[in-house]
């Protein structure tokens, strides 16, 4: 548009310049002499557009210069929160009224951080609903108000005589408006809000407008009636709550919304009502339209008229369903807990971070004598003997830092110290954990003085053993030496009897020689066997990594000679390292390898030695091809003196065996004969393993 | 053998009579010469040893046979005062006792006994370990003269 403007501009110029004029250019002066009517028209239009446009911008600024002022006029705080829950603007008194004086507001705010600047709204960010979740415009209406009653804690208006109020904001993107008022002096008239009639007692028309506007927002369902009952105002929280509305009920009975069974109470309530006495908040259940039956607390106040005689009474009654739920679970919660506490049978104790006892179970009770009475409340340190309490507040202090959940202390032995003055020996558990915002500290203690009898007992039998074993070595040192020196001198006189009178008395007296030189010989051997036997134990040498192979060597070595008497073939597959008493390791081969000679059948006797891993341990088997050992006496024959033959046919004490297995077992294996091998004898046995005993 | 080796006199410090019969008798069986000197307890051994009385005339012996459990004063005693004794300790003392015993095996060297001799069971042994014991003190080493 401007283009062509601007064109037929350069055109009108080029005609007066040129001077002369052609027909043709004579031809053109008319449309050309439209064209400016034209121009001009338009631009008188424009300049009228633009001249309204001002007016219309500066009716705006006055507009927007009137509500700033206005909105900073108020007594009513205003602030207004985006879709984010930031702040985006606030007027002056909302800065009076809703904030502490060293608060700076500032665009952006964060809501959690505004509320923090509001402590009289009694909002605690940690105290489950959060403000940021139940603003969110997601949220259903009735839902939302609700939380936003709870998040902001409306309950304290009366103490603050401030109230704060949240609306959404009517924008496609949400958003929030809080207004704060000073309610002084509606409080003060609150009582008197209602007359007989339902009509406002005449007060300045802006305190009741301020009234009304209180009744209608309220989240509570405000309602007033007569004392039969019959209804003179119902707000808009009770068409909420109750489903009717103002038109349907009023006039009507309240009994409609009284269960029948709840009708007495609230009759009571009137009779009380009506001889003017308070009646504290109380819990009740009301019916709505649709039938349902819910919980509500109310508060009900007489009405009063300007004589003084009660003429009604109102009510504002609030839906505790919710509530009640949640509190119907948290006590189903409550009982279970409670059941474990009481039912366990260890001792639960629960502790504040001060140390004071709060919880002190049945168990608890059996284990310190004192009754729940005697302890709760006072502190834990009485019930630990003194040396302990010194050390518990050191304990105590490290808890504090510990997070939620975790064990601090995990079967720690201590002492108790029970009412008696006894002490008692505990082992001790102790998590943290969180109560109401605050952290406490669960104990659980077991009483093991069973256990520490058992303990001693074992240990006092072990003691006895030990000292009875220490018995048996000095006794077998008497047999060694006591006894020996006069075995000695029978031996020796009766064979210098022998080498003096043989043949000079009778034959009955040479074989009478004979008989007691023999006896006092193998009583000889059966002392020094004994006392072999009983040196396995406390003569032993220590143990150590020991090659078995180098072990059954030294024992072949040492039976070289029957070896080469008997013919026997001796073969061995690699053998382990073991831990073991090198000593007594070549001992026990020596004993086993011996008896297979000894007790060798056939032409081809033959000798093997295998070794298996068997976990820690390692299994050996000493296997022969000779006469073999019946089963029924695969126990036996490691007793001690056990023999299975007569001396003419092998000669022996019958030790053998039974060092064997004293050597075994103090190694922490066993032995045994193989009862499933038939072509001779194989004895087993176990030994730990080089990795030591486990 | 020489005249003077067969005079050097052997002390047997042995309280049972039975054995101190069996030593007479081995020696004689072995045909060991020397002169057998008997005392019966440790304080009579030490007595004799430092020839006090009653054996003020008694003759230092070449080699002594010690037993272990003594009356008294015990062979464990007697085998400490002689080797810490100047005079007395280059006299070879072979501990001749029932026990086998390790201790006692390692407490006898610890006091410096020249030998330990577990007392045989049977009389021929006694007799081939006097025997030996007799060739190897007195005529098989060279002692330092008294």
């Amino acid at each position: 548009m401007s283009g062509w403007w601007k064109l037929a501009v350069t055109n009108a110029r080029r005609h007066t310049e040129g001077g002369q004029r052609s027909p043709a250019e004579e031809a053109l002066r008319k449309p050309s002499a439209e064209l400016e009517r034209r121009v001009a028209e338009r631009t008188q239009a424009l300049e009228e557009a633009n001249t309204r446009l001002h007016e219309r911008e500066r009716a705006l600024a006055d507009k927007t210069a009137l509500l700033e002022s206005t909105f900073d006029a108020l007594d009513q705080g205003i602030c207004v929160l985006d879709e984010h829950q930031k702040l985006l603007a606030w007027n002056k008194a909302f800065a009076g009224l809703a904030m502490h004086d060293a608060v700076n507001l500032r665009a952006g705010m964060a809501m959690a951080e505004l509320m923090q600047a509001m402590p009289w709204v009694g909002y605690e960010p940690d105290a489950g609903a959060r403000p940021e979740r139940v603003l969110a415009p997601s949220d259903a209406p009735r839902s939302d108000h609700d939380s936003i009653m709870r998040a902001c804690g409306v309950e304290q208006i009366a103490a603050n005589e401030r109230l704060l109020q949240v609306g959404r904001l009517h924008k496609p993107d949400g958003g929030f408006v809080f207004t704060v008022a000073d309610v002084t002096e509606q409080q003060q008239i609150f009582s008197k809000a209602f007359s007989p009639a339902g009509a406002p007692v005449p007060e300045p028309e802006d305190k009741i407008g301020w009234l009304a506007a209180i009744v209608d927002s309220s989240f509570d369902a405000i309602i007033s009636k007569k004392l039969d009952g019959q209804i003179t105002s119902w707000n808009a929280a009770a068409e909420h709550i109750y489903g009717y509305s103002a038109a349907e009920m009023i006039g009507q009975s309240i009994e409609i919304i009284v269960p029948e069974d709840r009708r007495g109470e609230l009759r009571s309530i009137h009779e009380r009502l009506r001889r003017g006495e308070r009646v504290p908040p109380f819990e009740t259940v009301r019916l709505t339209r649709d039938g349902r039956r819910i919980d509500v607390q109310l508060t009900m106040s007489p009405i009063i008229d300007s004589e003084g005689a009660v003429v009604g009474a109102s009510g504002i009654g609030r839906d505790i369903t919710q509530r009640q739920q949640a509190e119907v679970a948290l006590r189903d919660r409550e009982a279970k807990f409670r059941a474990v506490i009481e039912t366990a049978a260890d001792g639960i104790i629960i502790i504040d971070p001060q140390g004071t006892i709060q919880v002190f179970n049945p168990a608890s009770e059996r284990i310190f004598g004192y009754r729940p009475d005697e302890v709760i409340g006072r502190k834990i340190e009485m019930l630990m003997p003194p040396s302990h309490a010194v050390r518990h507040d050191q304990y105590l202090e490290r808890a504090r830092r510990t997070d939620e959940g975790q064990k601090i202390v995990v079967g720690r032995e201590v002492e108790g110290l029970r009412k008696d003055g006894a002490t008692v020996p505990l082992e001790l558990s102790v998590g943290a954990a969180r109560q109401d915002g605050t952290q406490i500290f669960v104990g659980i203690v077991r009483d093991i003085s069973e256990r520490k009898r058992a303990d001693r007992e074992r240990q006092s039998a072990l003691d006895e053993l030990a000292r009875s074993n220490q018995d048996l070595e000095q006794f077998a040192d008497v047999v060694s030496h006591d006894l020996q020196e006069p075995l000695r001198m029978v031996s020796s006189y009766c064979e210098l009897l022998r080498r003096g009178y043989r043949g000079r008395l009778d034959d009955d007296a040479d074989q009478f020689i004979d008989f007691a030189v023999d006896g006092a010989q193998r009583m000889q051997l059966l002392i020094q066997d004994l006392l072999a036997y009983s040196r396995v134990g406390s003569r032993g040498g220590a143990f150590g990594k020991t090659d078995a192979n180098h072990s059954f060597e030294l024992a072949l070595v040492n039976l070289q000679e029957a070896i080469a008497e008997s013919q026997v073939r001796i073969s061995a597959d690699p053998l382990p390292t073991v831990f073991a008493d090198e000593v007594q390791l070549v001992q026990l081969f020596q004993n086993l390898v011996g008896n297979a000679i000894k007790y060798r059948r056939g032409e081809r006797p033959e000798i093997h030695v295998t070794a298996e891993s068997r976990g820690a341990f390692w299994a050996f088997a000493v296997t022969d091809n000779g006469i073999g050992i019946k089963p029924q006496f695969a126990r036996s024959i490691f007793e001690v003196f056990k023999r299975l033959h007569s001396r003419r046919e092998f000669p022996g004490t019958g030790i053998g065996l039974a060092v064997c297995k004293r050597i075994v077992e103090r190694h922490g294996g066993e032995i045994w004969l193989d009862c499933e091998y038939r072509d001779g004898a194989r004895f087993c046995f176990t030994l730990p393993g080089s990795g030591g005993r486990s | 053998m020489t005249y003077a080796d067969s005079r050097v006199e052997i002390l047997l410090v042995e309280d049972n009579p039975g054995d101190v019969e069996l030593t007479r008798i081995a020696f004689r069986e072995a045909k060991v010469p020397n002169p057998l000197r008997v005392v019966a307890d440790g304080v009579q051994a030490m007595a004799y040893l430092r020839q006090e009385p009653p054996f003020e005339d008694a003759i230092r012996p070449g080699l002594i046979l010690l037993d272990l459990n003594l009356p008294r004063v015990d062979g464990r005693e007697v085998l400490q005062t002689v080797k810490s004794d100047p005079e007395l300790r280059r006299i070879p003392v072979c501990v001749m006792s029932t026990s086998r015993q390790e201790s006692d095996v390692r407490r006898s060297y610890d006091l410096h006994a020249n030998s330990y001799i577990s007392k045989p069971v049977t009389i021929a042994a006694l007799i081939e370990i006097l025997a030996q014991l007799r060739n190897y003190w007195l005529r098989t080493v060279l002692l330092p003269s008294a």
